[in-house]
C-alpha cells in the first residue's frame, strides 16, 4: 500500500511539473499538449474504442516478442557462459547484430518474413535479445566455483551443474537483463510496426502525427506505451522477488 | 622587412576580398532572413523555389530564403509556431491541421490541379470514373504510401463516389513510397500516385497506365503555400512578396522548363543523374501548376475549396468546427 | 580404548569403512607455462576404519591428495583404490567430502542442503536397503513405503541433522547460520549417504580454538558411534595429536609421504599430557625437516 501511495504522489508531482512547464514556456497544444488536454483526448479515444484496438495489437507483439527473445537469449546466454569457444565464435555476430540500428533493418526483416505478426514478433525479439543474452552469460560465469566443485564431488553431470547451480546463481543477473529487455520489447514492437504494420500503438502515433495532426492523441499513444512498459516491468520485478532468493 | 610586411598585408586583404560573397549589383538594405520548409526531400518539383533563390527573385522581394526539408506533420507545426516563416503543404492537410488547432493559413496556390490520381494498368476496364465504374473497385488491392496525406484523402474521396469505403477494398501500405513496385509485380491492382511522377516512372519501366483524377469525380484543392497566423497579421507585406516571387519563378519555368531544371540541379546535384526523367517530370508538373490558365497565377479557387471541404467533412476527416474562411487567405490580389 | 574396527552383520564380520590404497601417485596440472606437479611418488596405505590425519607445509598437496581419494582428480600416473572395489568415482556414495568452507547452496534450506547428495543419486521407491560395508544399518532393511524420493531424502536429512545437533536449523537458510553451524551442516551433508570413507579438508580451521576443539570431540564421537575410514587434513599439530590414529607428514611440493607417525593413545585424549607432548614434538620435528629451510628458525620447538 505504501508503495502504491508513493507512486501516486510521484505521478501527481510529474503531472503538475508537466503542466507548469507548458504554462511557463507557453508552448501551444499542438506542440506540447498540457496534461488535461491529453487526458481529455484519452477519454475520447477509449470511448471510441480506437485506443484498445491498437493497444491489443501492440500488447500481443510485445508479449510474444519478449517471450521469444528472452527464451532464445537465455538459451544462447547459457551456451556463451559455459564455453569460451562458443563465446569467441558467436559474439562477433551477436555484437554486430546489436550495433546495426534496428530501425534500418526492420523494413527488410518485415519483407523477408512476410510482413505480418510473425515479422513484428521477430523484430521485437531481436531487439530484446542482446541484453538478456549478455546478462545470462555473465550470470552463468558468476557461479561459485567452490559450489561447483562440491556438486561435482556429489556426482553432478555438466547439465546438472547448469540446471542446479549455474542457472539459479545467474538468476539475479538474468532478471536484471529481463528488466531491461521488457522495456526494450515495448520499443521493439513500435519499431516493428513502423516497418509496415496497419494497426498498433506505433501506427497510431503515426496516424495521429501525420494523418490527423493530432498531437494530444499522439501523446495518448505514448502514455499508453509508457503504462505498458511500467506494468510489464513491475511484473518482472514481482517475479524476481518470488524466484530469486534475497 | 617592410617589403615583406607590405606583401603580407596585400595577400591578407586579397584573401579577405576573395572570401566575401559576390556582392549584388545594388547593395541595399540587408535582406530579411526567412525559412522555407518543403516536404520530405529535395525534388525537381521544387524548382520554382530553387530558381527564385538563385535568380534573385526572393532577394528582389527583400528576402533571404533558407530551405529545409521536413515531414508534413513537423512542417505545419513549425510554421504555425513561427519557427519557420513559409511552407508548402497539401490543401487537405491544411484543412485537417487547421481543424486540429494549428494556426496556419493557405495563402497561394502552387498546383492549380490536384496532383494525386489513381493509377491502374492501361487496357483495363474502360468507361471513365462513373459511380458505376468506381463501384467495381470493390475488393481490389490498392497500393498507397500510408493512411494519411492527400493520396489517402483522394483515394477515399474517389471510392466514396462509387459508394465504397476503405473497408470495401484491400489497402496495402508502402511507407517507402515504392507503390509502383507493387503495381509492376502484381501485388496490387492499382495505386495512388502523383500525376506528374509515377506514370512517367512506370512508363520508363515499361508499363502504360490509365489515370482516374479527382476533378472528374470529387474536386479537391491542390498544394499551396502556407504561413502562420502570427506572421500573416503582423507582416502581410512579406507574405505577399514571397508568394509573388514564387509565382514569378513558376511563370519563368513554365515558359522555359530547362531553366527550372538547371536551377534544380544546382540545388540538388543528384537530379542530374537522370536529366531526361527529371525534365519530363518538371514538364508534367508545369501543366499541373497552370491548370487551364496560360501561366500559374497563385490564385485560390474558393469554389474548389468549398467542394473539397464538403467532401472532407463527409469523409469525416474534418468535423466542421473550423470554418473554411479561416483556412485560406488570398494574398495575391488580381491573380 | 581402541575402536573395534568391525561390525557384526548377519554373521559376517566386515570392516567398518574401506581401506584406501595410493601407489606411486603423481598428479600434474597443466598451466599456461610449466605443468604444476602437486604430488609425486605418493604411496600410502590407509587401513579401513582408521582416523588418519594428514599434515604438512603449505602447498604440499594435502587438498589434492583428498581430491584424488574422492575421485575428483585422476592421478597422472600411479593408482588409487578403495579396497578391491577399484578407482574412486565422484558421487558414487562411497566417499563423503567436507570442505574448509561449508559450501552450502544459498537458495536452499539447511534441510535441502543436507539432502542434496541424495537428489543426485536418486533414492528409488523400493524399500531402502543400505548394504554398504561398514554401515551400521546393514542388519536392518529400512522401508519407506508410499513416499516420494524427495520425502525419503528429507527424512534421512533430518536424521543427519539430528546427529550433528542441528535439528532446529532445518528450515533456515545458510545465510542465517553461524560459522560453526554451517560447518556442522556441511558435515551432515557429507555423512548422509553413510559413506565408508569420509574426507575432511581443514574442516574446522575457520572456527575459533575452543569451538574447534569441541568439534574435534564431536567428530570423534560420531566416528566412534558409526565407524568408517576418516582422513582429515589439518594445519594444526594439536588437532592432529588430539584426533589421529596415524599422522601422515607430507613433504613440500611436489608432495609425497615423509613420515607416518602412529598414535596409540586411548580416547578421549587429554588436552595436554606427557604422551601427547611427546607425539606433538615428534610431529613438529618431522614438519621442521620438510619445511623450507629459511622459515625453520621461526618455528617453535
Amino acid at each position: 500500500m505504501k508503495r502504491l501511495a508513493a507512486a501516486l504522489v510521484s505521478l501527481a508531482a510529474f503531472l503538475v511539473a508537466w503542466k507548469v512547464l507548458t504554462v511557463l514556456t507557453g508552448t501551444p497544444d499542438y506542440i506540447l499538449p498540457a496534461p488535461e488536454v491529453v487526458g481529455a483526448r484519452a477519454v475520447r479515444a477509449i470511448g471510441s474504442g480506437i485506443l484498445w484496438e491498437h493497444t491489443a495489437v501492440t500488447l500481443s507483439e510485445i508479449l510474444l516478442g519478449f517471450a521469444l527473445g528472452a527464451a532464445s537469449a537465455i538459451g544462447v546466454g547459457v551456451a556463451l557462459g559455459k564455453s569460451v569457444v562458443v563465446e569467441r565464435v558467436l559474439s562477433p555476430y551477436i555484437v554486430a547484430a546489436q550495433s546495426v540500428p534496428i530501425l534500418a533493418l526492420a523494413p527488410l526483416l518485415d519483407i523477408w518474413f512476410g510482413g505480418g505478426l510473425l515479422a513484428r514478433v521477430l523484430i521485437c525479439a531481436l531487439i530484446v535479445f542482446f541484453p538478456i543474452a549478455i546478462a545470462t552469460m555473465v550470470g552463468i560465469r558468476s557461479a561459485d566455483p567452490l559450489l561447483a566443485e562440491m556438486l561435482r564431488s556429489l556426482g553432478a553431470s555438466p547439465s546438472q551443474l547448469t540446471a542446479r547451480l549455474e542457472i539459479p546463481s545467474a538468476l539475479p543477473v538474468i532478471f536484471g537483463g529481463l528488466r531491461v529487455g521488457v522495456t526494450l520489447a515495448v520499443i521493439g514492437a513500435v519499431v516493428a510496426e513502423w516497418a509496415g504494420a496497419s494497426t498498433g500503438l506505433g501506427v497510431l502515433i503515426n496516424i495521429a502525427n501525420q494523418g490527423l495532426f493530432d498531437t494530444p492523441l499522439m501523446f495518448v499513444a505514448l502514455a499508453t506505451l509508457a503504462v505498458i512498459g511500467i506494468s510489464l516491468h513491475s511484473l518482472v520485478v514481482v517475479a524476481e522477488r518470488r524466484l530469486v532468493l534475497r | 622587412m617592410r617589403l615583406r610586411r607590405f606583401t603580407t598585408a596585400i595577400l591578407v586583404l586579397g584573401l579577405l576580398a576573395a572570401c566575401t560573397p559576390a556582392a549584388s549589383p545594388t547593395p541595399s538594405a540587408s535582406l530579411r532572413p526567412v525559412k522555407l520548409l518543403l516536404g520530405f526531400q529535395p525534388d525537381v518539383q521544387f524548382a520554382p523555389f530553387y530558381l527564385a533563390q538563385q535568380a534573385g527573385y526572393y532577394a528582389d522581394a527583400g528576402l533571404d530564403v533558407t530551405i529545409e526539408y521536413k515531414s508534413d506533420a513537423d512542417l505545419a507545426r513549425l510554421v504555425g509556431d513561427g519557427q519557420a516563416q513559409f511552407g508548402v503543404m497539401d490543401a487537405t492537410d491544411v484543412m485537417i491541421s487547421r481543424t486540429a488547432g494549428i494556426p496556419i493559413k493557405y495563402v497561394a496556390t502552387l498546383y492549380d490541379q490536384f496532383p494525386v490520381a489513381l493509377i491502374l494498368p492501361a487496357g483495363g476496364p474502360s468507361g471513365g470514373p462513373t459511380p458505376a465504374f468506381l463501384a467495381k473497385l470493390a475488393g481490389k488491392r490498392i497500393g498507397t504510401p500510408g493512411k494519411y496525406g492527400s493520396s489517402w484523402h483522394a483515394l477515399l474521396a474517389v471510392l466514396a463516389v462509387g459508394g465504397l469505403t476503405a473497408a470495401d477494398v484491400t489497402i496495402r501500405e508502402y511507407p517507402q513510397f515504392n507503390q509502383t513496385d507493387g503495381l509492376l509485380n502484381g501485388d496490387v491492382d492499382l495505386i495512388t500516385g502523383f500525376r506528374n511522377n509515377e506514370p512517367l516512372r512506370l512508363a520508363a519501366r515499361g508499363m502504360q497506365v490509365d489515370l482516374i483524377t479527382v476533378e472528374q469525380v470529387a474536386p479537391l484543392p491542390g498544394p499551396g503555400m502556407i504561413v502562420g497566423d502570427a506572421l500573416l497579421s503582423s507582416d502581410p507585406a512579406i507574405v505577399k512578396a514571397f508568394a509573388a516571387a514564387t509565382v514569378r519563378a513558376q511563370a519563368t519555368i513554365s515558359a522555359n522548363p530547362q531553366q527550372g531544371l538547371d536551377a534544380a540541379i544546382v540545388a540538388v546535384p543528384t537530379i542530374a543523374s537522370d536529366r531526361t526523367t527529371a525534365l519530363a517530370v518538371l514538364t508534367a508538373t508545369i501543366e499541373l501548376w497552370r491548370g487551364s490558365a496560360d501561366a500559374p497565377t497563385g490564385a485560390i479557387d474558393q469554389n474548389i475549396w468549398a467542394q473539397g471541404y464538403a467532401t472532407m467533412r463527409k469523409l469525416g476527416f474534418v468535423d466542421g468546427s473550423v470554418p473554411l474562411d479561416e483556412m485560406t487567405r488570398q494574398v495575391l490580389t488580381g491573380g | 580404548m581402541t575402536i573395534e574396527a568391525t561390525v557384526q552383520t548377519g554373521g559376517v564380520t566386515m570392516p567398518a569403512g574401506l581401506p584406501v590404497r595410493l601407489s606411486a601417485v603423481r598428479v600434474s596440472f597443466p598451466t599456461a607455462g610449466e605443468p604444476l606437479e602437486a604430488l609425486r611418488g605418493l604411496t600410502l596405505d590407509i587401513p579401513a576404519g582408521s582416523l588418519t590425519v594428514v599434515i604438512g607445509p603449505n602447498g604440499c598437496g594435502k587438498s589434492t591428495l583428498l581430491r584424488v581419494i574422492a575421485g575428483l582428480v585422476a592421478p597422472t600416473s600411479g593408482s588409487v583404490a578403495l579396497d578391491d572395489e577399484g578407482v574412486p568415482r565422484a558421487g558414487d556414495g562411497r566417499v563423503g567430502l567436507a570442505f574448509q568452507q561449508p559450501r552450502l547452496v544459498p537458495w536452499l534450506t539447511v534441510l535441502d542442503n543436507v539432502a542434496l547428495p541424495l537428489t543426485f543419486k536418486l533414492v528409488s521407491r523400493l524399500p531402502l536397503v543400505a548394504v554398504r560395508p561398514g554401515s551400521k544399518t546393514t542388519d536392518v532393511a529400512r522401508t519407506f513405503p508410499h513416499r516420494t524420493p524427495a520425502d525419503v531424502a528429507r527424512t534421512l536429512a533430518r536424521e543427519a541433522l539430528d546427529r550433528v545437533g542441528l535439528a532446529e536449523a532445518a528450515g533456515v537458510r545458510p545465510a542465517q547460520l553461524s560459522g560453526g553451524m554451517a560447518q556442522r551442516a556441511g558435515l551432515a551433508r557429507a555423512l548422509i549417504t553413510d559413506p565408508p570413507v569420509l574426507l575432511l579438508d581443514e574442516p574446522f580451521s575457520a572456527l575459533d580454538a575452543l569451538t574447534r576443539e569441541g568439534f574435534d570431540g564431536e567428530l570423534q564421537r560420531l566416528w566412534m558411534d558409526q565407524p568408517r575410514t576418516v582422513v582429515l587434513v589439518t594445519h594444526s599439530v594439536g588437532e592432529a595429536v588430539r584426533m589421529a590414529d596415524r599422522i601422515v607428514v607430507m613433504t613440500a611440493r611436489p608432495g609425497s609421504v615423509a613420515r607416518v607417525i602412529p598414535v596409540d593413545l586411548p580416547r578421549p585424549r587429554p588436552a595436554a599430557s606427557q604422551a601427547t607432548a611427546a607425539i606433538d614434538a615428534e610431529v613438529r620435528a618431522a614438519l621442521a625437516e620438510v619445511h623450507p629451510a629459511e622459515l625453520s628458525s621461526w618455528t617453535d620447538r
